[in-house]
């Protein structure tokens, strides 16, 4: 595959990532509600379900910040570093808290950290997405 | 000479705590908390409500709220565990109290709600003191206790004191689920603390339910129970003396012949089942106990030409069996006869108190220790079956019945186990309860005489062979001790029972006018007019008060009344109870004024 069809595949993700970034926000609420009430049970369930995905999500950034670093202009290119590295931090204090059950710090982490998180990285991508559309160079049939 | 300063240093924090709560705290509750030491497991961050806690473990902070936004936290657990529902009621916090939990169910609760807030630690409650301000805790619309005992059981126990006294029922003891994680010893109290809210609910329901009834048997027990001295004559009169309490599960049968032969030793006080089982077997009590109103009772006592001694009996019971032993009672109030307790009292007519709960053998204990006697020795209480399902003692009213299905296992005194049904179950635990009540400040010895049955705490267990074995008392002539102690008494019963007809009737008269007024949903002004009269009238509002408790659970499950239809049925309720009881009063008083014909006890 093509530089040229890989940089479309990212964009089209980037464009369409407001689905991606509902889901998140919705199981977030969903956990950190289900800890906020002892639902401990659903709440492990829940956050069990997600940290695959959330994975995954960080490694897409990751991905994306070595692979498109010239097309994506600086001022983008660092706040989406920043906000990469914070989810990462995040994602590793949600794993430490979970293992010591600390159930009440999980629940804060999803519902303000990473849910304020993921609200400010749903406005950058389509905003990332603009820029390297502008930086794709386009076929004249 | 160096001047000394008249400046009074300013009251620290954990001071003003202890003045403004001090009026909450439940028992010694105050005392435990300035005594306990202090910890640095609980720590406190400052915040701009209040401070934020957290505990301390393995060096690991958990905090016990969200830090970001406590407030909606608070606002979220509440509305789960009330589900949105905020009548007046009664709750219970277990843990270090969530200051922004407390503070929102203070700003929504009715008026006129409680909040039971309790801790094993003092120590928890001590640092609370003294890095949080808890003026927020004087509220004018809600009461609030603050109870704090390091022992679970006791905890639970003065609990069960509290909610007895409260008009709403605690419907559940709820907890954080912060402090539910980091303190997982708070699940098993908190398990405790519902079991006591059940058997209050239990009580509760008993007493709605049978008030009517046994509210018409102290009306026609009148009286003979008006012409007794009650329970009371004989309290501390038996100091230094031991009793014999005989119940009458089927571990009995092992002891008759041992109670038989040092019968003339020891105080005997008997409850109505075992009577019969102790006359088969030559064993005459002193006393026996009865309280029941069901009718079926009477069996205990049927075909018995000469029953000896005197009867023990609460207000309540079946009426034939106050009749079958006429003077010869010694009559006593109870938690459920308060109400016609106090309108005896209205004729100077006061016989004593004692406790109730489940099982009469319950009530024939707490006669011994309110004797003053030194030690008991408690027969026949199994509150168990055998594998044969055998449930009383032979010869009593229910020989040859078995109980085989609906039993549960509870701990045995011979055995890890043994079966009982749910209910006994029940009773064992009020025992239970009842005992650690009383253990602290009795000074004897209370034996459980058992081969078999379940076990009951602080009774210390004894076979029958070693009862009849030990060193026993010299003989004594208890029944003449206890005949000399009843003598006849005065009252002004006559003229109480005159005064109250004469109230009834006009109550009655009144409620029928009353019927024809109401005729919409709007509460006609005479209405409130005729409840403050009702109010003010204590000849009335304590013997009518049965038959409103009654009216409560009738309609608990009328939702479709409307206000008009709920008017009209309380209407009829008050006036067909007020017809009822100044009849009944008719009768017994002129009962009553044949028996006293021409007796003077001047």
């Amino acid at each position: 595959m093509g530089n040229h069809e890989l940089t479309e595949m990212l964009i089209h993700a980037l464009e369409n990532s407001q689905v991606g970034f509902d889901s998140f926000k919705e199981s977030f609420q969903q956990c950190a509600s289900a800890f906020e009430i002892g639902n401990d049970q659903e709440g492990v369930r829940v956050l069990t379900e997600l940290i695959d995905p959330l994975k995954g999500f960080s490694r897409f950034c990751a991905d994306m910040i070595g692979s498109h670093v010239e097309n994506i202009p600086e001022e983008l290119f660092n706040e989406l570093g920043t906000q990469c590295e914070t989810f990462q931090n995040l994602l590793a204090d949600i794993l430490e808290e979970m293992e010591s059950s600390n159930f009440v710090e999980v629940g804060d982490i999803l519902k303000y950290d990473l849910g304020d998180l993921i609200s400010s990285m749903s406005e950058s991508f389509p905003t990332i997405a603009l820029a390297l559309r502008k930086s794709v160079p386009q076929t004249q049939e | 000479m160096p001047t000394i300063s008249n400046q009074t240093s300013e009251p620290t924090v954990f001071q003003k705590n202890c003045k403004t709560v001090a009026s909450a705290c439940i028992n010694d509750t105050l005392d435990k908390i300035k005594a306990a030491e202090d910890t640095g497991d609980l720590t406190f961050q400052e915040a701009p409500e209040f401070p934020l806690a957290s505990l301390v473990i393995n060096n690991r902070l958990f905090p016990l709220q969200s830090p970001p936004r406590p407030e909606i936290e608070a606002t979220n657990l509440i509305n789960h565990w009330l589900q949105g529902s905020l009548k007046r009621r009664t709750i219970t916090l277990l843990g270090i109290p969530n200051l922004y939990i407390v503070s929102e169910l203070i700003d929504k609760l009715p008026q006129g709600s409680t909040l039971i807030l309790l801790d094993t630690s003092a120590k928890y409650l001590k640092k609370l003191f003294s890095c949080s301000d808890l003026s927020i805790l004087i509220s004018d619309s809600i009461k609030i206790h603050l109870l704090c005992h390091e022992d679970p059981t006791a905890l639970a126990s003065a609990f069960h004191n509290i909610i007895s006294n409260e008009t709403c029922l605690s419907d559940a003891t709820y907890i954080t689920p912060a402090q539910a994680r980091t303190r997982p010893e708070l699940g098993d109290i908190q398990n405790s603390l519902n079991a006591k809210i059940r058997l209050s609910a239990m009580d509760r329901v008993t007493v709605a339910s049978f008030a009517d009834e046994w509210l018409q048997n102290c009306l026609i027990n009148l009286p003979e129970i008006s012409q007794s001295p009650g329970i009371k004559v004989l309290f501390d009169q038996f100091k230094k003396k031991d009793a014999l309490i005989i119940c009458a599960g089927p571990s009995l049968n092992s002891s008759l012949e041992y109670i038989k032969e040092h019968q003339k030793k020891y105080l005997i006080i008997a409850v109505g089942t075992a009577l019969k089982p102790c006359l088969n077997a030559g064993i005459r009590p002193h006393l026996t106990i009865a309280l029941d109103s069901d009718p079926k009772v009477y069996r205990q006592f049927m075909n018995i030409e000469d029953a000896p001694g005197v009867l023990i009996t609460s207000y309540t019971l079946f009426p034939g069996i106050i009749q079958m032993y006429s003077s010869n009672i010694l009559p006593f109030n109870s938690l459920v006869t308060k109400g016609f307790a106090a309108w005896l009292n209205n004729a100077d007519c006061e016989h004593g108190f004692l406790n109730v709960g489940g099982t009469v053998s319950l009530s024939a204990l707490d006669c011994a220790l309110r004797f003053g006697c030194e030690n008991l020795f408690v027969f026949g209480l199994a509150l168990s079956f055998p594998e044969d399902g055998t449930s009383h003692a032979k010869n009593s009213m229910y020989q040859g019945q078995k109980i085989s299905h609906g039993l549960v296992k509870v701990k045995g005194n011979r055995h890890d186990t043994v079966n009982t049904t749910k209910q006994f179950a029940n009773y064992i635990e009020i025992m239970n309860s009842y005992f650690r009540d009383v253990s602290a400040s009795f000074r004897g010895k209370i034996f459980n005489v058992n081969s078999c049955g379940a076990h009951i705490e602080k009774l210390e267990l004894m076979r029958p062979e070693e009862f009849n074995s030990r060193k026993h008392n010299v003989a004594e002539d208890f029944q003449q001790i206890v005949s000399s102690l009843i003598k006849p008494v005065n009252s002004e019963i006559d003229s109480l029972c005159i005064s109250t007809i004469e109230s009834f009737k006009e109550i009655c008269l009144k409620s029928k006018n009353l019927l024809s007024s109401v005729t919409s949903n709007k509460t006609p002004p005479e209405l409130k007019e005729f409840e403050n009269e009702i109010k003010n009238c204590p000849l009335c509002s304590q013997l009518l008060a049965p038959s409103l408790k009654s009216w409560c659970i009738s309609i608990e499950n009328s939702n479709d009344l409307s206000p008009q239809e709920m008017t009209l049925s309380l209407l009829n309720q008050i006036n067909g109870a007020s017809e009822w009881i100044y009849g009944l009063l008719e009768n017994s008083h002129q009962r009553y004024k044949q028996q006293t014909q021409g007796v003077s006890h001047g």
